[in-house]
């Protein structure tokens, strides 16, 4: 789909993408990412500042998430919020409107679910370390296109 | 101070003397413990003294080395009465209780760069598995998670017998790639067309999309997501419009 100037490959498909405040009126635009969290679309915003996939607590319940199989307990400060949770690994699917579709198994931060209050409506963030640090991908502002690819040693 | 230790058998007596005790005085008969830990006793035949100024560093005898910064604490050490060493701090700078103080703070601070600059006066090759995990929470929080998982990766092959730091690295990994050969999803490409499209009238609204196609919409997730069963089997994407 898009290629390096070696000719090997750069991403493998694509999926669209879209570009807008989280909050109405808010001036800080980000790029939303419908995905697969364990096979459950999902709604994600892209933000390479955070670590890890920081699931919405909402979804947790339909994730069928154990907090017993937690990596203990955690403390993540998202958004200027403290947020107590477990570190999980789950399969994370980059479903392609074009080209070849993706998964990868990433750490994922899944707040307590008394944090539900303080989460409100915000959707679930894809961050760098843990998620997509391993992969390549691109944006095209010209389609709202979010290209993805596996490194290729992976 | 007291003259029995209260340290009942080996386990304890390990795990308790791997914390510092702050003692003022410099002499064993001048000490006393001012720290919030167990007592020490009898004073000092079982642990290494530091002097640092006026006070004192009672730590355990076999891993001194560990709990101190080498780098900031090098000092004189003469032998004590007992055959145990003191080590007379000349800058009176760090030591581990004082750099695992400094890990707790910049964690508690979301201090990445404090977490990292305290992390380097800690040798990790000497610390005890469970400190290690301990880190590991530190560096969660702290926002370091590649620190993180550098602790657990490392404790876990120095610990092969430790399955929280065998689970911590394992759940902090990098990430990898299951599958990249995957066909496409023309449903779910389907409801970003539709978010797209229904933005102005459906905004600020909960939705539950199926290929496109508008199931129901709620006020909130939960209202939404009450009759629709199990969402993931049926890749229904229950969403807010933004």
């Amino acid at each position: 789909m898009l290629f390096l100037g070696d000719g090997s490959s750069f991403a493998t498909g694509a999926l669209a993408y879209q570009y807008r405040p989280l909050t109405e009126g808010a001036s800080d635009v980000r790029v939303i990412l419908q995905v697969l969290l364990d096979g459950l679309p999902a709604t994600c915003v892209l933000d390479t500042g955070a670590p890890y996939v920081i699931l919405a607590p909402y979804l947790a319940p339909h994730l069928g998430i154990d907090p017993a199989n937690a990596l203990g307990q955690a403390r993540v400060l998202h958004r200027g919020i403290s947020y107590h949770g477990g570190l999980h690994r789950l399969a994370l699917g980059f479903p392609a409107g074009q080209g070849e579709s993706l998964t990868v198994e990433a750490t994922a931060f899944v707040p307590e679910q008394n944090a539900a209050e303080a989460w409100g409506d915000l959707p679930s963030f894809l961050g760098m370390a843990g998620c997509l640090e391993r992969l390549r991908f691109a944006l095209d502002p010209g389609s709202d296109a979010f290209y993805f690819g596996p490194l290729g040693e992976d | 101070m007291a003259n029995e230790s209260p340290l009942a058998d080996a386990e304890t007596t390990a795990v308790r003397f791997k914390e510092m005790f702050l003692v003022v005085g410099r002499s064993p008969e001048e000490a006393s413990v001012t720290s919030a830990g167990p007592v020490i006793g009898p004073f000092p035949t079982t642990a290494t003294m530091y002097d640092m100024g006026s006070m004192l560093w009672v730590v355990q005898p076999d891993t001194p080395l560990e709990i101190w910064d080498e780098s900031s604490t090098t000092g004189d050490t003469a032998p004590l009465q007992n055959g145990t060493t003191a080590g007379f701090a000349r800058n009176g700078r760090s030591s581990l209780g004082t750099a695992w103080a400094r890990l707790e703070s910049a964690a508690g601070a979301g201090d990445e760069r404090g977490f990292v600059e305290a992390c380097k006066n800690i040798d990790w090759t000497l610390q005890p598995p469970d400190a290690l995990m301990r880190a590991v929470r530190l560096a969660i929080t702290a926002n370091v998670p590649l620190v993180a998982r550098k602790m657990a990766t490392d404790g876990a092959l120095r610990y092969p017998e430790h399955a929280e730091l065998q689970k911590a690295a394992r759940v902090l990994a990098p990430p990898r790639v299951i599958r990249s050969d995957l066909p496409p999803e023309p449903g779910l490409a389907a409801n970003v067309a539709w978010l797209k499209a229904n933005t102005e009238s459906y905004g600020g609204r909960w939705v539950a999309l199926k290929d496109g196609i508008l199931l129901t919409d709620a006020s909130s997730f939960e209202e939404l997501t009450a009759d629709l069963g199990d969402l993931r089997a049926q890749r229904i994407l229950a969403t807010k419009v933004f």
